[in-house]
């Protein structure tokens, strides 16, 4: 059975890639290296839980995750994301004609599975998740990042219809779609 | 009646997030025989979709990934030293 090593080491071991993991989903350096320490506390407290099942990293990693869904739990118990639907976030009219129709259709992108091989095409992944406004790219990382189902992000973010997420979601890859469009297909 | 694209845009990104029914999954279906565009972004949603499962991974990979701040560290080492005295 796996056991933990000396906790003394875990900020060494673990620390960047607990503070990676927190960044990429809360997209804020404070706020990723409190949680990072936050989970070490945590993890330093319940060690003489730990089963052995899951190795030490994933261990803490599901401390922090659950640190992470905890926080915007609460940030969003206080201000709940508004049932209105803004059309700031909306890019569709840009995209569409008043019939629904494309007026500015997608192309086709080249060789789109090379871009995996890419690392600047990660950042420019990372870069255009970034800039959707912020409850999109919260909604969208839970949903596609973390890969939680729509009906529990939507009592974690305090959503009060699942549609309103689905329209949401949509929003957000549109946006999404574009960003890479332009940062990464080269239009 | 055929739907128009901005629907189903909609639909496509609703069809990874629910099971459509039977009159949707066929609407776009119809909608693919006559209009490459809506087929194009349907291939980029699921294109979005996986390189978001992998993006984790990959940016883990990179050697200029981010690090904890050597003073976050510090911080950090001094809370849980703080927080050993105690207990």
């Amino acid at each position: 059975m796996p056991q933990l090593s000396d906790p003394n080491t875990w900020l060494d071991q673990h620390g960047d890639a607990l503070f990676r993991y927190a960044l990429l989903r809360v997209r804020n350096t404070t706020l990723a290296e409190d949680l990072v320490q936050e989970t070490l506390l945590a993890a330093l407290k319940a060690r003489a839980r730990y089963a052995g099942e899951a190795s030490e990293r994933t261990w803490l990693t599901g401390i922090l995750n659950h640190k992470i869904i905890d926080h915007f739990r609460q940030a969003h118990r206080e201000q709940p994301f508004a049932d209105s639907l803004p059309d700031d976030e909306d890019i569709s009219n840009d995209l569409f004609n008043e019939r629904g129709h494309w007026a500015n259709p997608p192309s086709a992108w080249a060789n789109p599975d090379q871009a995996f091989e890419q690392q600047k095409f990660w950042e420019a992944l990372a870069e255009c998740v970034a800039r959707l406004p912020p409850r999109l790219a919260e909604l969208f990382t839970l949903r596609e990042i973390n890969g939680m189902e729509t009906e529990e992000i939507c009592k974690v973010l305090n959503i009060s219809t699942t549609n309103n997420a689905w329209v949401m979601l949509s929003r957000a890859r549109m946006q999404l779609r574009q960003c890479l469009e332009i940062k990464w297909f080269g239009r | 009646m055929i739907m128009p694209c901005k629907k189903i845009t909609h639909l496509v990104s609703a069809s990874l997030d629910r099971r459509l029914s039977l009159n949707e999954r066929l609407g776009i279906f119809v909608h693919f025989l006559m209009c490459k565009n809506c087929a194009h972004y349907e291939k980029q949603m699921l294109f979005i979709r996986a390189a978001s499962h992998r993006i984790a991974d990959h940016r883990d990979a990179n050697n200029n990934a981010p690090r904890l701040s050597p003073e976050a560290v510090i911080r950090i080492k001094n809370h849980i030293n703080q927080h050993d005295k105690l207990h």
